[in-house]
């Protein structure tokens, strides 16, 4: 029988190969993660100069604080609208890309675009955007008779969120779901256009199962923009105003920690995001990946 | 009236490519059709225009008496098997062939009993709970066999379904289809560039050539009566030998060699002269004799491939002489051949000449 992997039997060869891989790993993640864990069982006054071991206080305070199940409530809201909004629409606009024969790379070119730009030059871009003197969009929301106020209404400020997260990741989803329906084979598409004569029910029995994959891997990516990249969004456009209600649990960290100056309720929050994302992982290639067809 | 008529079928590409010009087609019900020609000469195209796959730019497509090219594909009543298969990945063979009814809201019960009993008829019953990924590549064509059959359609359109599959498992799947075909009666229409595959599967050749058809007949007669050059040189295996030469009140010059026809054909000047090389034989009982400068030898068991020139001619020509021939044997010999076998053409407008 042919073995398929490689042996190295007791050669310290392939480890030296992986330490580069390691150290990076240990250094920029594996410590500061146990910094954190450290740092959540502290409590350490505002000039570090006196820490004190207090267990699980810090976790205490943070649980029976109404504040920080507020944030994290509008977290779960705001990743589930971004991850529905830009996949549905991200996956509309490459179904139409994909019909689209003459000047295909136009479209396509004009679509990517976005992706080119960077979270805080977005955030400052749609802070002009919706600027309430200078404001493009401003001018026509308020035309339709909506009294859009985002620094003082929470509604407003999270539409206005979730609008411009929405409008960066669109272009990622896009090149990816337009990869993924050229890969379809066009013999395949042809054999369902004689097996069936409704395109919308064609798209949801052949064409959307064989993205499945696609978007299975486009929801993980997602799900992480919306927790952890837009935090140059939030930090250039509302700063989590009105009174904290566009407060992520990502810009909470921050908030507390580097504004706040609380290190150990920071870590603390710190730990949990850690924890939440293993469980999501976790439960996504248990549950999701399952019923997807590769 | 047929079960299929193409009338005057023009393809005219955007970019001003004339795939299909003029083609007009008569199919009788349950005939099995096939189309021939070199890559690139439209037979594709022309069977996915019958398909709906594409727009015809002239002409009209009748099934079984109805109009359907302005139709969409699903609803012509035609079922079609891809060269690659174009199964569905992630549906079982169940779902692969049960699609199509289903989408046709065909009843659960009815639709069962289609699959089950084309399953059967294609050795597939043990294999229905099956992905395609896990069938094996004959497997997999006859599931897009069965998609076909299950539907019951008024004709089956067939592109190049063979061509993925290795040589072996090719000839036993032309044989299954020929046999399913004629039990079924279903009217088939068969895409290929195989002279093999044309001549063994048809009931009628259609020999196409840059977007027209050439010549259409049964196999036996395309093969020996050959009505242009084309046809000749791309029917039979390995190609008809051409030779140029002369007709001069019925003497032929072919080089060094100058013989009387018995029934020369009403014609003076250039003629190209065609003769199978399996018309060239060994065997003095034949009238008219060449004399042969071997160069090649191609031994393929039972026959020998025997490649030379005839003095005289610039032309390579070749000879299956039967059984082996002995490497050691004299490089030179004397070939027969026979009137009757012979091909004569207009060496102008490459017609044949009766």
């Amino acid at each position: 029988m042919l073995l398929k992997r490689v042996h190295f039997s007791g050669s310290p060869i392939p480890y030296i190969f992986i330490v580069p891989q390691l150290l990076i790993i240990a250094v920029f993640f594996f410590w500061p993660a146990c910094q954190a864990v450290y740092l959540s069982f502290m409590l350490e006054d505002p000039w570090g100069l006196s820490s004190t071991f207090v267990w699980f206080e810090n976790y205490q305070v943070l649980f029976s604080s109404a504040e920080y199940l507020s944030t994290t409530l509008f977290t779960l809201v705001y990743c589930a609208l971004v991850v529905f909004f830009s996949l549905g629409l991200a996956l509309l606009l490459a179904v139409k890309a994909n019909s689209v024969i003459h000047g295909q790379s136009a479209y396509r070119l004009l679509l990517t675009w976005v992706y080119a730009v960077a979270p805080a030059v977005a955030g400052i871009t749609a802070y002009f955007l919706f600027n309430r003197h200078i404001g493009v969009l401003f001018q026509w929301i308020t035309q339709t008779g909506w009294a859009f106020a985002p620094e003082t209404n929470a509604f407003d400020a999270s539409v206005m969120l979730v609008l411009v997260s929405v409008w960066k990741q669109v272009p990622v989803n896009f090149v990816f779901f337009l990869a993924g329906l050229q890969g379809i084979s066009k013999s395949l598409r042809e054999a369902a256009q004689l097996d069936c004569a409704s395109g919308f029910r064609r798209f949801w029995t052949i064409t959307f199962p064989l993205l499945a994959p696609t978007a299975f891997f486009l929801m993980v990516i997602n799900i992480t923009y919306a927790f952890f990249d837009t935090f140059g969004l939030i930090d250039t456009l509302t700063q989590g105003r009105p009174g904290g209600a566009t407060t992520t649990m990502v810009y909470k960290v921050f908030q507390d920690g580097f504004l706040g100056a609380d290190l150990g309720l920071s870590s603390a929050q710190s730990v949990v995001l850690m924890v939440l994302v293993l469980l999501l992982t976790v439960f996504q290639f248990l549950f999701v990946e399952r019923r997807v067809h590769y | 009236m047929g079960a299929l008529r193409l009338t005057n079928i023009h393809k005219t590409y955007a970019n001003g490519h004339q795939a299909v010009r003029g083609i007009n087609i008569e199919i009788e019900k349950g005939e099995f059709l096939v189309l021939v020609g070199p890559s690139g000469c439209g037979k594709s195209t022309l069977l996915r225009t019958i398909a709906g796959l594409e727009a015809i730019s002239e002409g009209e497509i009748h099934i079984a008496g109805q109009r359907v090219d302005t139709e969409a594909p699903a609803k012509r009543d035609i079922a079609m098997v891809f060269q690659n298969y174009a199964l569905y990945p992630h549906m079982t063979v169940y779902k692969n062939m049960a699609y199509g009814l289903h989408n046709r809201g065909v009843d659960k019960q009815t639709i069962d009993q289609k699959v089950k009993h084309a399953a059967g008829l294609l050795k597939l019953t043990d294999y229905l709970h099956r992905k395609p990924s896990q069938l094996s590549g004959g497997q997999r064509q006859r599931v897009a066999m069965g998609r076909a059959i299950v539907r019951d359609p008024q004709a089956f359109l067939f592109d190049e379904p063979l061509s993925n599959l290795d040589a072996k498992l090719r000839v036993q799947m032309r044989n299954e289809i020929k046999t399913l075909q004629r039990s079924l009666g279903t009217t088939s229409v068969y895409v290929t560039h195989d002279q093999t595959e044309a001549m063994t599967l048809a009931d009628r050749l259609a020999v196409v050539n840059a977007g027209v058809i050439e010549q259409m007949g049964s196999p036996m007669e395309i093969y020996e009566r050959p009505q242009t050059v084309f046809v000749a040189g791309f029917i039979g295996s390995p190609a008809m030998n051409f030779l140029t030469g002369r007709l001069h009140n019925g003497r032929l010059e072919i080089g060094e060699l100058s013989i009387v026809l018995q029934q020369p054909p009403r014609f003076d000047g250039e003629v190209i002269v065609g003769l199978r090389p399996e018309h060239l034989y060994r065997q003095a009982e034949h009238a008219f004799s060449l004399p042969f400068q071997i160069e090649v030898l191609e031994p393929l068991g039972a026959d020998t491939l025997v490649w030379g020139h005839v003095s005289g001619v610039q032309e390579t020509v070749v000879a299956r002489l039967s059984r082996a021939y002995p490497a050691d044997a004299p490089r030179t010999l004397t070939l027969y051949f026979n009137e009757a076998e012979l091909h004569l053409f207009d060496a102008a407008t490459e017609q044949r000449l009766s």
